[in-house]
């Protein structure tokens, strides 16, 4: 199943060649069935991966990221990078217009940094993307330079991110709380309306000329308008694009994936997310997983393969450890190396630890029951699924699993608290492997749900971070990676995928680094 | 008061007897009730065998057998973990059986003495008592529940309560208007002028009376009991996996719905075959034992 990942990735590049072929049409509106409407559409403030699909399309970055790893001129036409690898110094283009009609310049780019920096804001995830970033500094309207207090090999590619996207600094003083409502960029696409739990309408930014190269056309949007439409149950969302309703529709659910790809009438577009796999991140604070021992039988027991083959009809790929397979600097298969599926491994670990297996199925120790919490998010009923399977399998051996349904903010309240709970699902997705410092790294981000702080692990990743040459960065994240194995911090159950289903007037859509589509040069045929 | 009182005490044990003989002959003759009192027999019969009825243990996932369609190893089917959906039914006669039970006998407890104090004492008691029954019962009873649950936490004991509360104004409104009724009877006043003390007089005297309503009430109400859990549960806030209840099984596949009917339609079915039995029966107990059809 290993080739299935390039086979994606050929699919990737194939639409991009489609589009090159067809004489792009202008005009008409396209309707995207999107899973969940995000809280707010705040660049700088959101972590959520829905709040990326729809911004990407809204505003614009510095570089651009392609899928394959280049960096590409944006709203920066060119940069330079001191010797010493602590000053930025960014070219701007001129001529670039926020939304409002304020002009785009070294100043805009000034207060985006020193926005998402300040306490205030309260960044989830563009926080950690300015990396080691200290201040900024003027050199003229259209010159801007950046320190950093080390050099980092991923700066450059952080600035890539939508997380860290220009906004008209007008706006946001004029909309204070309400500007993650309408949030205003140099995309190339608008806010027109959002209607809560409905959709985002967003309409052609007219003056538009700045798309970066690989959209293979630098103008205006073909499309006037796209629509969003929050559809979260999977059937219906499915329905809406076979009836037409939506024209593309986001998250096809992997049991559905064969049934879209018999129908002549629609195309499946697939686009590995790097970064984790969805995992289970598991609490070392808490007792009983504070004991290594526990989180290794929790890695033995769980039977990765029969997971996907079951739930997701064996079109993702089982977790591949603490980074998905498809990532750079990624161990290829070091969770099933490390742990391969063995229940009696798993029995063996906690019998030698004193977990002795009760009458009634359920192993104890002194008197007290071997349970484990799993924090379930309740918005995505995949979570809800997978505990249950969890329950079983991890019930087998012996360890009892009660499932404590949430929903979302009093589940990430409780996931950073980190005092109620053994495992939570979640899934990362970044496309350096600096992404083991957000989720293992002492105070990493606010993601660090496994609460685990390991001064080795801590040192090995901070150097890795500051090391240019790729080779020598991968060998530490390698090392970093056997640790957190070592340590049983994280069980891997599936490398995610985005499976898009469209139909076939669609054409046209650009996949960056992340997965997320962007629909700039997007065109109907109809 | 203008009838001399020379009912003997005696004859009435008979004649209360006579008149609930006469209402069990009554509903025989209703072939809904009938019906729907055999379908309850077959699913209280269904609850209590079930460790011997369901072909296979209603928790246990095979990930070689999920999604599959009604066949001989598996006569209704399997869910999306390989679990057998007729075991899970089977098991989840158990949960809604209880859940109805549970829940109407609990709004019974609150209700019924609300309304025997309210209607009794009449005056600022009665008021004070209405007054909150009419504020409970502006708001719809799954809205309360709802309410109710989210405040305890969701689990399938807090439903049962949940419902129960929010069913126990209805209960209390009915007992107190016909507690209104049966207070007036000249052998309550009887029993006042010779000195009994007020508990007797309102369990001997009056509950007895007052009983036929409650039981139409509680029998159509645990229909609506059963059907509010299966709510709160298909929400995700009553039966906690993996435990086999009708409503969270038609949650759990309705992701399901286009590849694999059997997993929503088997349970859906259940419910409605259930409270459309125990409806059944409501009706006919209500036909038997009106007051109006005394003679």
């Amino acid at each position: 199943m290993r080739f299935i990942g390039s086979m994606f990735a050929a699919l990737v590049i194939l639409s991009g060649a489609a589009l090159a072929q067809n004489e792009p049409q202008m005009g008409g509106k396209l309707t995207v069935g999107i899973e969940y409407e995000p809280v707010t559409l705040d660049p700088h403030v959101t972590g959520q991966a829905n709040a990326r699909r729809m911004l990407h399309n809204i505003v614009d970055t510095l570089v651009y990221g392609d899928d394959e790893g280049g960096i590409h001129p944006w709203l920066a036409e060119s940069w330079e990078i001191s010797d010493d690898g602590l000053e930025y110094t960014f070219y701007l283009r001129q001529g670039v217009t926020f939304h409002d009609g304020e002009p785009f310049n070294a100043e805009s780019v000034q207060y985006m940094w020193d926005r998402i920096m300040d306490p205030a804001t309260a960044s989830a995830s563009a926080i950690a993307e300015m990396g080691p970033f200290e201040r900024s500094e003027i050199l003229d309207d259209y010159t801007i330079r950046a320190y950093l207090s080390e050099p980092s090999a991923l700066w450059l590619r952080s600035m890539s991110s939508s997380a860290v996207a220009p906004v008209s600094p007008a706006a946001v003083e004029a909309l204070g709380d309400r500007f993650g409502r309408a949030p205003v960029g140099t995309g190339p696409f608008r806010i027109v309306e959002w209607a809560d739990n409905e959709s985002l309408l967003v309409e052609r930014h007219p003056d538009y000329d700045w798309a970066p190269e690989p959209f293979g056309h630098s103008g205006p949007a073909f499309l006037d308008e796209i629509e969003f439409v929050f559809i979260p149950e999977a059937q219906v969302r499915l329905g809406t694009v076979e009836t037409g309703e939506t024209d593309i529709i986001e998250e096809v659910p992997p049991r559905f994936v064969d049934m879209i790809d018999e129908n002549p009438d629609f195309n499946l577009l697939r686009a590995p997310y790097n970064g984790s796999p969805l995992h289970y991140m598991i609490n070392t604070q808490v007792a009983p997983t504070d004991e290594v021992a526990v989180r290794r039988a929790i890695l033995h027991s769980v039977n990765t393969e029969a997971i996907v083959d079951n739930l997701y009809a064996g079109v993702v790929e089982p977790g591949n450890g603490p980074m998905t397979a498809t990532m750079p600097g990624s161990v290829e298969g070091i969770y099933r190396d490390t742990y391969p599926f063995d229940t009696e491994a798993a029995a063996a670990i906690l019998d030698d630890a004193g977990w002795e297996l009760g009458s009634d199925g359920v192993r104890t120790r002194d008197g007290e029951r071997l349970t484990v919490r799993i924090n379930v998010l309740t918005d995505v009923p995949e979570y809800g699924e997978l505990g249950q399977v969890l329950q079983s399998q991890l019930g087998d051996v012996g360890i009892e699993v009660v499932l404590q349904p949430l929903a979302r903010s009093p589940w990430a309240a409780s996931n950073n608290e980190g005092t109620d709970y053994n495992m939570v699902g979640m899934g990362l997705w970044r496309n350096d492997p600096h992404m083991l410092s957000l989720l293992w790294r002492t105070d990493g981000s606010a993601f660090t749900w496994s609460h685990y702080s390991n001064p080795e692990f801590d040192a090995i990743v901070d150097e890795a971070v500051r090391l240019t040459d790729v080779e020598q960065r991968f060998a530490l994240y390698a090392e970093a990676q056997a640790i957190l194995m070592e340590d049983a911090v994280s069980l891997p159950i599936y490398d995610q995928m985005n499976i898009m289903a469209a139909n076939l007037a669609v054409e046209g859509i650009v996949f960056d680094q992340s997965a997320f589509p962007f629909y700039h040069a997007t065109h109907l045929t109809r | 008061m203008s009838q001399p009182t020379t009912v003997p005490d005696t004859t009435k044990p008979q004649r209360s007897e006579g008149l609930w003989r006469k209402s069990v002959k009554r509903l025989f003759k209703n072939p809904g009730a009938v019906i729907g009192l055999a379908v309850i027999v077959a699913l209280v019969l269904t609850a209590i065998f079930a460790p011997v009825l369901a072909p296979h243990p209603p928790n246990r996932q095979d990930p070689l057998r999920s999604l599959q369609a009604p066949s001989a190893e598996h006569r209704l089917g399997t869910d999306q973990f390989g679990r057998d959906i007729l075991s899970r039914l089977i098991y989840g006669t158990r949960v809604s059986l209880r859940v109805g039970l549970v829940a109407v006998g609990i709004a019974a407890l609150i209700g019924m003495p609300l309304g025997l104090v309210a209607g009794y004492y009449g005056g600022w008691i009665d008021m004070t008592i209405s007054r909150v029954i009419d504020l409970m019962l502006a708001f719809p009873g799954i809205l309360l529940a709802l309410v109710i649950v989210s405040i305890l936490g969701p689990s399938l004991f807090n439903v049962m309560v949940a419902v129960g509360v929010a069913a126990s104004p209805n209960y209390a409104r009915v007992v107190r208007g016909s507690v209104l009724a049966a207070k007036e009877n000249v052998y309550v006043e009887s029993a006042r002028a010779i000195g009994a003390y007020v508990r007797g007089i309102m369990m001997r005297h009056i509950l007895p009376n007052i009983l036929a309503p409650v039981i139409v009430l509680a029998t159509l109400g645990t229909a609506g009991a059963i059907l509010s859990a299966a709510a709160l549960s298909f929400l995700g806030l009553g039966a906690q996996p993996p435990t086999a209840e009708w409503g969270a099984m038609l949650s759990e596949g309705r992701n399901y719905m286009r590849l694999a009917w059997w997993i929503t339609t088997f349970p859906g079915i259940a419910i409605m075959v259930t409270v459309l039995a125990v409806n059944l029966l409501g009706d006919g107990l209500r036909d038997s034992l009106d007051v109006r059809l005394r003679t």
